[in-house]
């Protein structure tokens, strides 16, 4: 499954920092321990410390995902 | 064998007739034409004018002499800018109107530049090619 956030990077890219991670990739295990992945899409928002704001597993509405960077940034 | 000399003088008599009438039925065609003299092989070889093969002498290489260094045309290695610029993608739709999912443009991120505590807001996500 392709990243879904790519529309939103284009729009926010200047605010956030828009990391995609391979799941297949080996050098991405320490981010899935450390952020406790399960399956993907696995989508988190972290704030400046890399602390969890609000992550989603599995399929989520572009509108919601907004709502959330939105009110990050904010 | 003894034949009668009127018999043959018959059959010729009817030769005759049977080739005057082939004649008058099949009227002969005339040939054209032809060269008469046709050239041989041999004058036509010796009408070729002569050729003259020159003889290449072979180069002396003075073995005393030092090789002259030949200066290779250098050959630019950027690219000139092309003067008609690149045409920008122009939409009339406002950015907010529509934020398509995905993009066409798929890449991960390297993991070796990734800092969870960046400093600044981040959206991580895991996905997979396939």
């Amino acid at each position: 499954m392709a990243p879904i956030v790519h529309g939103l990077e284009a729009k926010y890219n200047s605010q956030i920092n828009f990391v995609y991670l391979d799941i297949d990739d080996a050098n991405t295990q320490r981010f899935k321990e450390a952020l406790d992945y399960i399956y993907q899409p696995h989508i988190f928002l972290l704030d400046e410390n890399g602390n969890i704001i609000q992550q989603w597993v599995g399929y989520v509405s572009l509108t919601e995902l907004e709502t959330v960077l939105v009110s990050a940034i904010q | 064998m003894k034949i009668i000399p009127g018999l043959w003088l018959g059959l010729w008599v009817l030769m005759a007739l049977w080739a005057t009438a082939c004649a008058q039925v099949f009227p002969t065609v005339q040939a054209p034409d032809l060269p008469t003299s046709v050239p041989t092989e041999v004058e036509q070889i010796a009408e070729l004018p002569p050729t003259e093969t020159p003889v290449e002498e072979p180069a002396v290489v003075d073995p005393t002499s030092e090789p002259t260094a030949t200066k290779i045309a250098e050959v630019p290695t950027e690219i000139p800018p092309s003067e008609t610029p690149m045409p920008t993608q122009t939409s009339e739709e406002s950015p907010g109107d529509t934020t398509p999912l995905g993009s066409p443009e798929l890449h991960a991120t390297d993991p070796s530049t990734v800092n969870l505590a960046s400093g600044e807001v981040q959206l991580v996500e895991f996905f997979a090619f396939w």
